[in-house]
């Protein structure tokens, strides 16, 4: 009888979080929703009916105006490029490097991954002006390069804290099995760690590389020509001069769906694995 | 004879030596290479900033004379300064709080909801995978004058309601923190999601047994229980918060005024708006300085807590 | 498998450096970087310097638009980091990059020989060298729709007080009165240049110099007015709803829209606010006392600079057809008064904008705009503190006082 009663009560219960939850999720889509629809809408549309989206109001010209004045495929390149070099150099060295902490049982390398792990916490600011100068003095300013090795300076200490936290994971037998059997480090790393170390790789990927994706503080800084803009600054100077201002907000709505797009697919299709990264990522901490 | 047995001898204690010492130099070899990149282009810059902040260093030329705490002492005076450390403290009492609790809440809603809760993450963490560009873009529109936010009230003759949001010096920074806590509140959704499906059920079902009322089972079972997760999630936050760029740049720009500038936005104006370059890395240094500080002291606090609840 | 990876990734890397070290070459092809302010026409003008291209196939022109022209251009001058082709205001910032050869001195050019001279004096370094061609002759005065004032039976206001008494009328007809624009430079352009001109040009005619010394005292009740004019505006109701976050074209679109009778906006913009569905003509800003003589604004457009480097023989030659064959194309996006003797080509100049200057060039004196005279320091200052004095922050007679102290400081 009491356990009817449970059931019913959890039951209930259920369905009222549900309720409440299904109200905040749509509250939390409303923005989205705004700027979808009104992506494909005339610019007299949008202040007129700014909620609604009907069939024929339907047009992909601001969309395609954005896309245009945007030079996106140039833009696209350029932040793909950047996210490829830069995510190369995070996961080689900070694979590398976790491997290297993680094996040796040496204190001056324990107290160095302490280090990089209290490193993780200081903000970019501290380093930013002088690193600036430092490219320019290098002549790594307006190179893919350049902004790769910012990221990566930036990161490898979380990338490395990660790396380091699975391979910890890894017993230590594997390594010795194959020291045994006559293996050098660096083979021990390439055929045996490396192939393990797909799912934190996808976890570093996915935690780090969505933010560089997405930055665009350094790129701001470190470009000053506009074909090597990245996607976010691209939207950014477009809008500026623009202005996100009444009759230009189709281009502005258009502007946004263009540029998120590319991650919004990659998001859908590769959800799972997100979330995955970032509870993983998390419970590292 | 007897010395080059000796020798032999010698020689084989010195190679089983060298074995562990050559592994441990492979090792470090390994490190090498990302621990250059770091140095180079993260802590050597940041040392320089250390330096330079005391200095009149213009970024450019060679010369650098030193002037001591002076730059410090000029951009805490400037009058505007005060009002940029108020922003960002009230940004961090505004964001922190409200975020944390609102991530928990629906860390539990989901927990509790079953199967369909994979819906409800993916949805709700839908928002931190947009650029902190087009986040601020998007809720600059929803808060102009003329915007959804606005229309929406006028519609339903709340007319009053209706205001300036980002042109108020009372309302830009509650406004601003709401976007920010849009954009986030998936990733700390799940970050506590993972603290709760690490508590064992059987201590919930041994409470429902019990009789334990909800309230109850969250403050004295729950949040206990998750520390760490409630201590991590915490200390991101604030340092979130405190480095927050893109967002407030693109957002407010600072404005109304001096309204909602934060020192991260003022570090970035000094050194690359008014050009300014000792003041901006006297700004950093602050800037450094405070958001070690207050994680240092966060860490203290919640991990006493830990240790005493558990 | 493995091997695959490593040659996939070797490529991936090549490929990466390879891009990045090819972005830095230079071929036989000139390139020449162009970083153009022109806020209200880019996508446009980008078209213009592609004719340009088109006339002269070896040249291909690297195009970046910026938001403001000191703050982009000061850093790259110092680096050694020079765009080829360059906006440049009047003013001491360019008379400095001349004098110190990091732009090329442009008198001898047939863009300087087809420019009128009253242009020339704000683009003069101390040294005589001329560092720039004026995009145009520019001045911030009022738009207005025409047919609103017929009905309240208002005309133009010649003064202060004639002017707050149509804002009020306005005000009472339940429509905004005027559009000011406080959150970027704009506000410099209109407010901040007529009150300074009206009020402290008339006993200071050598405001020029005594802002290059730093003598300009600026803590007086003369430029706290400059200030408070703007407060009255807002106080008194005549400012359109979100006054605090209304930029630039924000503005230019309310009045686009015929959401305010009144809009106090440059010439340059004449292109974009006189061709309004509803008739709007222009009056000059009455921000001078009554009785007192008004001075209006002439000033210089932003121009364009060459700098000293290995193509600025193209840079020479696009300032030739910019000011030359290929100005009517500028000239007619933006409908501003030319500053050039002989335009080449249809130019379009409409008929309310020369009446207005026309009566401009009969006054004895007129002022400049802010940005030709003030330390470009001390820039993004005037925005913030009207924002102050608006949000009740600071009061105009200490929005004055620190914009005093942050010029003698810039100076020193």
């Amino acid at each position: 009888m009491r356990k009817k009663k449970m059931l019913g009560y959890h039951r209930r219960r259920k369905l009222l979080i549900n309720l409440v939850m299904l109200l905040i999720t749509l509250a939390l889509l409303m923005p989205l929703w705004y700027v979808l629809n009104n992506a494909f809408k005339a610019e007299q549309e949008i202040v007129r009916r700014p909620l609604v989206l009907r069939p024929q109001d339907f047009t992909m010209d601001s969309v395609i105006r954005a896309f245009r004045a945007l030079k996106y495929p140039a833009r696209f390149l350029n932040s793909s490029i950047i996210l490829v070099v830069s995510c190369f150099f995070l996961v080689t060295l900070g694979s590398a490097a976790g491997f290297g902490i993680a094996l040796s049982n040496s204190r001056f390398l324990n107290r160095i991954y302490t280090i990089l792990v209290a490193i993780i916490t200081l903000p970019f600011q501290l380093a930013m002006v002088p690193l600036i100068f430092m490219l320019k003095a290098m002549g790594l300013i307006n190179s893919y390069l350049g902004i790769a090795l910012v990221y990566t300076g930036w990161f490898l200490p979380f990338v490395i804290f990660l790396y380091t936290g699975f391979i910890r994971t890894i017993p230590k037998e594997l390594e010795e099995s194959g020291r045994v059997d006559g293996c050098s480090l660096l083979q021990s790393y390439w055929h045996i760690y490396l192939p393990l170390l797909k799912s934190i790789t996808g976890t570093v990927l996915i935690l780090r590389g969505v933010p560089i994706w997405n930055d665009l503080l350094v790129p701001m800084i470190t470009l000053t020509r506009s074909t090597l803009a990245t996607l976010p600054l691209k939207l950014f100077s477009f809008i500026g001069q623009y202005g996100a201002s009444m009759t230009r907000w189709n281009l502005v709505f258009g502007g946004t769906f263009v540029v998120s797009l590319p991650i919004l697919i990659v998001f859908l299709a590769l959800q799972r694995l997100f979330i995955r990264g970032v509870v993983s990522g998390a419970v590292k901490g | 004879m007897s010395d080059t047995s000796a020798i032999r001898n010698y020689k084989g204690s010195r190679r089983k030596w060298s074995a562990t010492t050559r592994r441990r130099f492979s090792c470090f070899l390994f490190v090498l290479p990302a621990l250059l990149v770091i140095l180079v282009f993260f802590l050597f810059p940041m040392l320089r900033s250390l330096q330079y902040s005391l200095t009149d260093w213009d970024g450019i030329g060679k010369e650098a004379k030193w002037v001591g705490l002076e730059n410090f002492i000029w951009v805490v005076t400037e009058s505007s300064f005060r009002q940029v450390f108020i922003n960002t403290f009230y940004l961090i009492i505004l964001y922190v709080p409200v975020l944390n609790v609102i991530a928990l809440l629906l860390a539990i809603a989901v927990y509790n909801v079953g199967k369909v809760g994979n819906v409800y993450k993916s949805i709700l963490f839908f928002p931190n995978v947009l650029s902190m560009t087009v986040v601020a873009f998007i809720w600059k529109i929803i808060y102009s004058y003329n915007g959804i936010l606005n229309q929406l009230f006028r519609a339903f003759g709340l007319e009053s309601l209706a205001q300036d949001w980002l042109g108020q010096a009372g309302t830009v920074l509650p406004a601003m923190s709401v976007s920010i806590i849009w954009f986030a509140i998936g990733y700390y959704l799940l970050i506590y999601l993972a603290g709760l499906y690490n508590v064992p059920v059987e201590i919930y079902e041994s409470a429902e047994v019990e009789g334990v009322n909800p309230v109850q089972k969250l403050f004295r079972i729950t949040i206990p229980l998750i520390a760490p997760s409630i201590t991590i999630n915490i200390i991101l936050s604030t340092i979130g918060i405190i480095t927050l760029f893109d967002l407030p740049f693109v957002l407010t720009r600072g404005g109304p005024g001096y309204m909602s500038e934060t020192i991260a936005l003022r570090v970035y104006s000094y050194a690359f708006v008014t050009l300014q370059t000792s003041y901006a890395l006297a700004m950093a240094v602050i800037l450094g300085i405070f958001a070690i500080t207050i994680t240092l002291i966060q860490l203290r606090f919640l991990r006493r807590r830990e240790d005493v609840l558990l | 498998m493995k091997k695959a990876l490593l040659v996939l990734s070797i490529l991936l890397l090549a490929g990466g450096l390879a891009f990045s070290a090819g972005q830095q070459g230079g071929q036989e092809t000139v390139l020449l970087t162009c970083a153009i302010h022109i806020p209200d026409i880019p996508e446009k003008f980008g078209e213009f310097l592609e004719i340009f291209a088109s006339e002269n196939p070896y040249i291909k022109i690297d195009y970046t638009t910026i938001e403001d022209v000191e703050t982009f251009l000061k850093p790259k001058a110092a680096t050694g980091l020079m765009p080829d082709f360059i906006s440049i205001n009047g003013g001491d910032f360019g008379a400095d990059l001349v004098d110190r050869g990091i732009l090329i001195d442009v008198s001898n050019t047939a863009a300087a020989k087809n420019t009128v001279d009253a242009v020339k004096p704000q683009f003069t370094s101390p040294q005589g060298k001329l560092f720039g061609i004026a995009g145009g002759v520019s001045s911030s005065l009022v738009y207005y729709q025409k047919a609103v004032f017929k009905d309240l039976g208002i005309s133009p206001p010649k003064n202060w007080d004639e002017f707050l008494k149509v804002n009020q009328t306005i005000k009472g007809a339940g429509k905004t009165a005027i559009i000011i624009t406080p959150v970027d430079g704009t506000i410099a352009n209109t407010a901040w240049s007529h009150g300074f001109a009206n009020n402290i040009v008339p006993s200071n005619t050598d405001y020029f110099q005594k802002f290059d010394k730093g003598t300009m005292n600026l803590d007086t009740e003369a430029h706290a007015d400059v200030f408070a004019k703007v407060k009255m505006l807002a106080d008194r109701g005549y400012t359109q709803g979100g006054l605090l976050s209304t930029a630039y074209m924000d503005g230019n679109q309310l009045y686009v829209q015929g959401k305010s009778v009144q809009h106090f906006a440059g010439t340059w913009l004449a292109g974009m606010l006189l061709p309004t569905e509803f008739e709007t003509d222009v009056y000059p800003a009455p921000w001078n006392a009554s009785g007192k003589t008004k001075v209006p604004i002439v000033a210089t457009e932003t121009g364009w600079g060459v700098a000293e480097g290995p193509h600025k023989k193209e840079g020479i030659m696009l300032l030739d057809w910019l000011n030359g064959p290929g100005f009517h194309y500028y000239q007619n996006a933006r409908g501003n008064i030319p500053h050039v003797k002989d335009p080449m080509g249809e130019v379009k100049l409409d008929a309310k904008i020369k009446t207005y200057i026309d009566d401009v060039y009969t006054y004895k004196l007129t002022a400049g705009l802010w940005f030709e005279f003030i330390p470009a320091a001390t820039m993004q200052l005037i925005p913030k503190l009207y924002q102050e004095v608006l949000l009740g922050q600071k009061t105009p007679r200490e929005a004055a006082a620190a914009f005093d102290k942050a010029a003698k400081d810039a100076v020193k």
